[in-house]
């Protein structure tokens, strides 16, 4: 079942003369295997807004339902916690047990599966995220590059099999290929597990290659949610709302400028190359 | 100038080296890229600039100053000023104007003219209207550029930004690389921009590319850019309009292969994909 927002809403310093309101009357149905990309400026309500898939945060009015299960029940968080797994910024400040072995069983053992189990997930996770595992379980997390550390912070989520995944930046501070191996990784959990991705992003490029949905936030509002190819049409008002498009969408946009209309919905280098080909092959 | 002569460092004396004779200057009024994958040693480089870390072997001289030099390190740390990556570490006072005036009442300067540089400093970020805000309800690149206006309130010669805009949203990035333009051209300070993206080096008059330590590459955009594949295989990328050029060529495009913005290739697009 998808994870339900209805009506959220969340104020910070509720009742001073402070008080804010970060997300406000958001609905938005996250699907079971989808890819979903929010994207938003800062202190746009995007962090707070995700925050509450799995009850971290509880809202000031409005619901959010996770398979089924109320996140205002107190019983129904811990299940929700278990469905939805989230990373946060920079997950290797996270890490912190004496092996990478521990580290990313430290999820399963709370869960309070058998050691066999536990050994199996290690394994499966550090196989998935690229982790070599007669290299790296027995090291400490600390002794890791940046690149190895991310990927095993990300293990440590993995291995809980979580149905659904909640990312907030999670290829930022990496290099090109460090961020290709970190989005490949989703995309294969996506379409090998069915996990259903929630990533928040800068990345428009990223996002135009990966996501099946793109949910804007401007202001704590959801202002748009929509095919990336439909929401990338918008140029004019997300560069107004402080946002970005694809490279691909501004290089249509520039040959638009000059009266070649390729067409709309292509927001990747790969799309934009296949529609070129198109076009000269009928001139 | 900058002088880098032959540098080598380690960070323990048992391990691996980070950089591995690297030889370069950093000419006055320039605005240079440092790309490389992570690892790479791009960003041991940029502490080497001011003196943050001292070669192993080699020197590192500053209009002939050597960082070794301990009576010279005031007077360059002066003239070479450092932005990181994260604004929250950078930010030591809870109001802005006060935060923009710390580096100079640091170094001891007299209060009226901290006055006049921390207004100089912040009308050159655009933040003047902030000046009596509290850091902490900036956003990311506000905060940022509070952080550049602290350093050019020393009147450094160079600014060298260590990833600086990696943690900004689309638009707090775009403030900051004005900004830094900006001070560039209009200023004819230095720049050095450390940087994970391939289009912010296309700003630059000059790129190199590090990796393992060592300096592969040190030319024009234009010229580094036509190396695409070398460049992948040093866990790098390539912008759009390099990238679609390229494939385009092999295509039988007549294009030109030094094309690395995006108006530039759509208009020699333009032509070739008009009906007439």
């Amino acid at each position: 079942m998808p994870i339900v927002v209805e009506k959220l809403n969340h104020v910070y310093m509720t009742g001073s003369a402070l008080a804010f309101n970060a997300v406000e009357d958001v609905s938005l149905t996250v699907n079971e295997g989808e890819f979903l990309c929010v994207i938003g400026h800062t202190g746009s309500g995007k962090s707070t807004l995700v925050q509450h898939f799995n009850g971290l945060m509880q809202p000031s009015s409005g619901r959010v339902v996770v398979d089924g299960a109320d996140m205002c029940d107190k019983k129904m968080r811990r299940l929700g916690r278990q469905l939805v797994g989230m990373v946060f910024q920079y997950p290797e400040y996270q890490l912190f047990e004496e092996t990478v072995f521990k580290d990313i069983a430290f999820g399963p053992k709370n869960m309070g599966l058998s050691a066999d189990e536990i050994s199996l997930r290690v394994a499966d996770a550090m196989r998935f995220v690229g982790l070599d595992f007669d290299k790296f379980a027995e090291k400490s997390p600390f002794d890791l590059s940046g690149g190895e550390k991310r990927r095993a912070a990300l293990a440590g989520i993995i291995a809980m099999h979580p149905k659904y995944l909640v990312l907030d930046e999670p290829m930022a501070g990496l290099d090109p290929s460090g961020r290709r191996s970190v989005l490949d990784m989703l995309v294969r959990l996506q379409k090998e597990n069915g996990t259903g991705i929630v990533m928040v992003s800068h990345s428009m490029d990223d996002i135009a290659r990966v996501a099946d949905r793109v949910a804007v936030m401007n202001k704590g509002r959801l202002v748009m949610c929509d095919t990336p190819e439909n929401i990338f049409n918008h140029s004019d008002e997300l560069v107004k709302m402080g946002l970005d498009v694809p490279q691909a969408v501004k290089l249509a946009d520039a040959l638009l400028k000059r009266g070649v209309d390729l067409g709309g919905g292509l927001c990747t280098e790969d799309e934009l190359f296949t529609r070129i080909m198109e076009i000269t092959r009928h001139v | 100038m900058i002088c880098i002569d032959n540098i080598s460092f380690k960070y323990d004396e048992a391990g691996a080296y980070a950089l591995k004779n690297v030889s370069f200057e950093i000419n006055s009024g320039e605005m240079i890229a440092i790309v490389g994958h992570n690892g790479s040693g791009k960003s041991t480089l940029a502490k080497h600039l001011n003196g943050l870390l001292l070669p192993t072997e080699g020197d590192v001289r500053v209009d002939g100053d050597s960082t070794r030099d301990e009576n010279a390190l005031n007077s360059i740390r002066r003239r070479v000023g450092m932005v990181f990556q994260n604004p929250d570490n950078q930010i030591v006072t809870t109001v802005v104007e006060e935060d923009v005036g710390f580096g100079p009442e640091n170094i001891g300067v007299p209060t009226d003219e901290i006055l006049e540089r921390v207004d100089e400093a912040l009308k050159a970020v655009r933040m003047t209207e902030y000046a009596k805000s509290a850091p902490h309800m900036l956003s990311g690149g506000q905060k940022q550029r509070v952080a550049i206006a602290g350093i050019l309130a020393l009147r450094p010669k160079t600014l060298v930004l260590d990833e600086a805009t990696a943690m900004l949203d689309p638009i707090g990035r775009r403030e900051v690389l004005e900004t830094v333009s900006e001070q560039n051209k209009r200023r004819g300070i230095t720049v050095v921009m450390i940087t994970q993206y391939m289009e912010e080096a296309l700003l630059c008059d000059r790129v190199a590319v590090m990796s393992g330590g060592e300096l592969k590459m040190l030319d024009t955009p234009r010229n580094v850019f036509k190396r695409v594949d070398e460049l992948r295989a040093l866990g790098l990328d390539a912008p759009i309009a390099v990238s679609m050029r390229d494939r385009l060529i092999k295509e039988g495009f007549p294009i030109s292969d030094s094309i690395i913005g995006i108006d530039e290739l759509a208009e020699a697009l333009c032509p070739l994909l008009s009906k007439n």
